[in-house]
């Protein structure tokens, strides 16, 4: 199949606006709290004021400096709430959105639910798999609608991948590379000094995702929306992981990794031969940032290179296109090997084997607003079909702590049953 | 007593920031400056009408058809716009880069409802003339939260804003550059503290016309005139540096003595003229 610019629009899926779909013009509207105003709940505030048709009733948080942040971002209609108890006795909103620490997920997802809200939660779904199976089931009978923060589920240009491998445009999937490298601490301030009797409460607090006590670690935060798209995009979640990492270069107190290497196997079913195993390699680094945050989807037939803001699909060359016996014009530009009585002229360019990519049209969108966008329509029709449901974030949680536990354990370690 | 220093650089809103902080505790500074520079990194996100993704794109596709709701950081900024635009007598206008923009504003803003909405079909806005400066006043409520009292940041060189005073010094020195002529000596020097200074130029050597429009006539600006702006905050040098210099020396001059009540010390370049300042202290 010839790739064109039309093919990849023909197959992207539709883009929600608020305004067409959500809500009628006599509907009331959904009635939302959040719990959690700190850096992610913060953003989740802002999006959700952009929303028509949602009504912030209420923001939580038992950290003042933040509660008064989420207010400032809600504005003065929206009430305040140190105990997210009190908030939901209260209120009694609709539904919720839960950006708080990892350890606290499930005590008030779980509450939540048993409040008879709808509730989105950040990802990773839960601290444990213990909890996010019993989340999941508590999910399950309470018919509760329920989201994961899994926002690449919303970006148009992994909506348009996605689309694209399972229309087989990159061939056979056989292997995946993804990473988030970065170049800083990943530590937050803390607003008094060292010196201060307050400095480690509030470090801890401010800092919890260097904590295992509160944390996943790098997994937990990054690789999970990553190992999310590769669960996806595969249609299956791994069968075992091994994984490395320690806390090599920030050593400054913290106990989660600020670095991890993980190698996974994804056994894919086929109909007319024995399964084939792709590996997926994922890597998280705190110490350099030249790889960024990307996937590198690998086919038999193409490549697809994904960030959030860009898509680019590098075909495969076939074995005519290679340059034989210097019929380039750059010949002169060129290096010449000698090789079994031909010239091969290889270009200097080390990069050349790839050509020049095919771009995903990026759609207009903003996929932390977009998710809520999707979340809100499902709660406004009560359907518990959502992009990020229960099992898909039981499943990404999964496949995070497992290379946690291998860190910790050494050696392989097997997926848990998920039913 | 300064005896630590941690400094770091990002790309946004088609420059480049820097942060230059000082203090005693190398890991706090370096985990303020990270937090400075992912602020500005969200503001780009937010405010640049280039990224499809930002606020200001989907105001641009949408509030020509009807009411867009906005955060209220959104349109907290619109609102200072519009004060702004009121305030120069037209001439900071953040729609002024698609042409004439006239008496009036295109940009109809309804507080209660939290929404912005476009009067006209050919209406788009532009933060570029505020948008570094919003930026560096946000950064330095950072510093200020997390008990950084000296540091340095700047957007692109041409918007800086400086806290406290560095370890040799009393005030912070800022060479101005000639605009045309990148490599001549500074043409000025000016001495911050606890305040901004933002420069604006006609156009610079590599450019064949302005990228500044004047809002009143729809055109670029003419001639090789600069404005630096020293103000308490960024966004105010930023909004009047571009302002002034859309008015002309003469009308700046004037509207400055007989306008505005303010705080502003205001410099002028021409090349026949050199610096002067037009307005100080």
């Amino acid at each position: 199949m010839a790739i064109t610019r039309r093919t990849f629009l023909g197959t992207a899926g539709a883009i929600l606006t608020t305004r067409n779909l959500l809500q009628a013009d006599d509907e009331p509207p959904v009635r939302v709290a959040v719990i959690g105003a700190g850096g992610r709940g913060s953003d989740l505030i802002r999006a959700l004021t952009t929303i028509e048709g949602v009504q912030l009733v209420g923001v939580c948080d038992d950290y003042p400096p933040h509660l008064e942040q989420g207010a400032k971002y809600a504005g003065p209609k929206s009430k305040t709430f140190a105990d997210y108890r009190k908030l939901l006795d209260d209120l009694k909103p609709q539904a919720v959105v839960i950006a708080v620490p990892l350890r606290l997920h499930y005590r008030i997802a779980a509450d939540c639910l048993a409040a008879e809200c709808d509730v989105f939660l950040e990802k990773t779904m839960c601290y444990t798999f213990v909890e996010a199976k019993k989340l999941a089931q508590q999910v399950a009978t309470s018919k509760r609608v329920f989201q994961i923060g899994l926002q690449r589920r919303s970006n148009a240009i992994y909506k348009q991948a996605q689309a694209m491998v399972a229309a087989g445009m990159i061939g056979q999937v056989t292997s995946i590379k993804a990473q988030w490298h970065r170049n800083n601490s990943w530590r937050r301030p803390v607003p008094v000094p060292k010196t201060d009797e307050h400095w480690p409460a509030l470090e801890r607090r401010l800092n919890w995702r260097l904590y295992k006590a509160y944390s996943g670690g790098l997994m937990a935060e990054l690789g999970s929306h990553q190992l999310d798209v590769v669960n996806w995009f595969l249609g299956t979640h791994p069968k075992r992981v091994f994984a490395s990492g320690g806390v090599d270069y920030y050593r400054d107190g913290r106990d989660v990794c600020d670095n991890i290497s993980c190698l996974y196997e994804y056994e894919i079913a086929t109909t007319n031969q024995r399964p084939y195993t792709v590996r997926v390699s994922y890597s998280s680094i705190c110490n350099n940032a030249y790889e960024g945050a990307a996937e590198l989807i690998m086919g038999t037939k193409g490549t697809l290179y994904l960030t959030s803001a860009k898509g680019l699909l590098f075909q495969e060359k076939g074995a005519d296109a290679v340059p034989w016996e210097g019929g380039s014009n750059a010949a002169n530009a060129n290096a010449a090997v000698v090789t079994a009585g031909k010239t091969l002229m290889l270009p200097n360019d080390p990069w050349a084997h790839r050509g020049t990519p095919f771009e995903i049209d990026i759609a207009d969108g903003n996929d932390t607003r977009d998710q809520l966008v999707s979340f809100i329509d499902h709660v406004r029709r009560q359907d518990v079909r959502t992009i990020a449901d229960a099992s898909v974030g039981l499943t990404d949680c999964a496949t995070i702590l497992i290379a946690n536990q291998s860190v910790e354990a050494g050696g392989w370690v097997e997926l848990p049953t998920l039913s | 007593m300064i005896s630590a220093e941690r400094n770091r650089f990002c790309e946004a809103m088609g420059t480049g920031f820097e942060v230059f902080l000082y203090g005693e505790d190398e890991e706090h500074l370096e985990a303020v400056a990270v937090a400075v520079t992912e602020e500005i990194i969200r503001l780009d996100g937010v405010l640049s009408r280039y990224d499809p993704s930002s606020e200001i794109a989907r105001i641009n596709r949408e509030a020509k058809r009807a009411p867009v709701q906005v955060d209220r950081e959104v349109f907290g900024l619109l609102e200072k716009c519009e004060q702004a635009r009121r305030l120069t007598e037209g001439h900071f206008d953040v729609t002024a880069f698609i042409g004439k923009s006239g008496e009036t504003t295109a940009v109809r803003l309804d507080a209660e409802a939290c929404t912005v909405q476009f009067t006209r079909p050919d209406v788009a806005i532009d933060l570029g003339g505020i948008g570094k400066g919003y930026a560096l006043d946000c950064g330095r409520e950072i510093l200020l939260r997390f008990g950084v009292t000296c540091g340095l940041l700047h957007g692109g060189t041409s918007s800086v804003l400086a806290l406290g005073s560095p370890a040799d010094d009393d005030e912070w020195l800022i060479d101005v550059r000639h605009p045309l002529m990148p490599d001549a000596a500074p043409v000025a020097s000016v001495k911050l503290m606890n305040r901004a200074f933002s420069c604006s130029a006609v156009r610079h050597p590599s450019q064949m016309q302005s990228d500044i429009v004047n809002p009143l006539t729809g055109e670029p600006l003419a001639g090789h005139a600069a404005c630096g702006v020293l103000a308490a905050t960024a966004t105010d040098a930023e909004v009047f540096s571009t302002a002034l210099l859309a008015m002309g020396r003469a009308r700046a001059t004037n509207f400055l003595a007989e306008k505005l009540d303010s705080e502003l010390d205001v410099g002028w370049f021409e090349p026949n003229v050199g610096f002067i300042w037009i307005k100080s202290r």
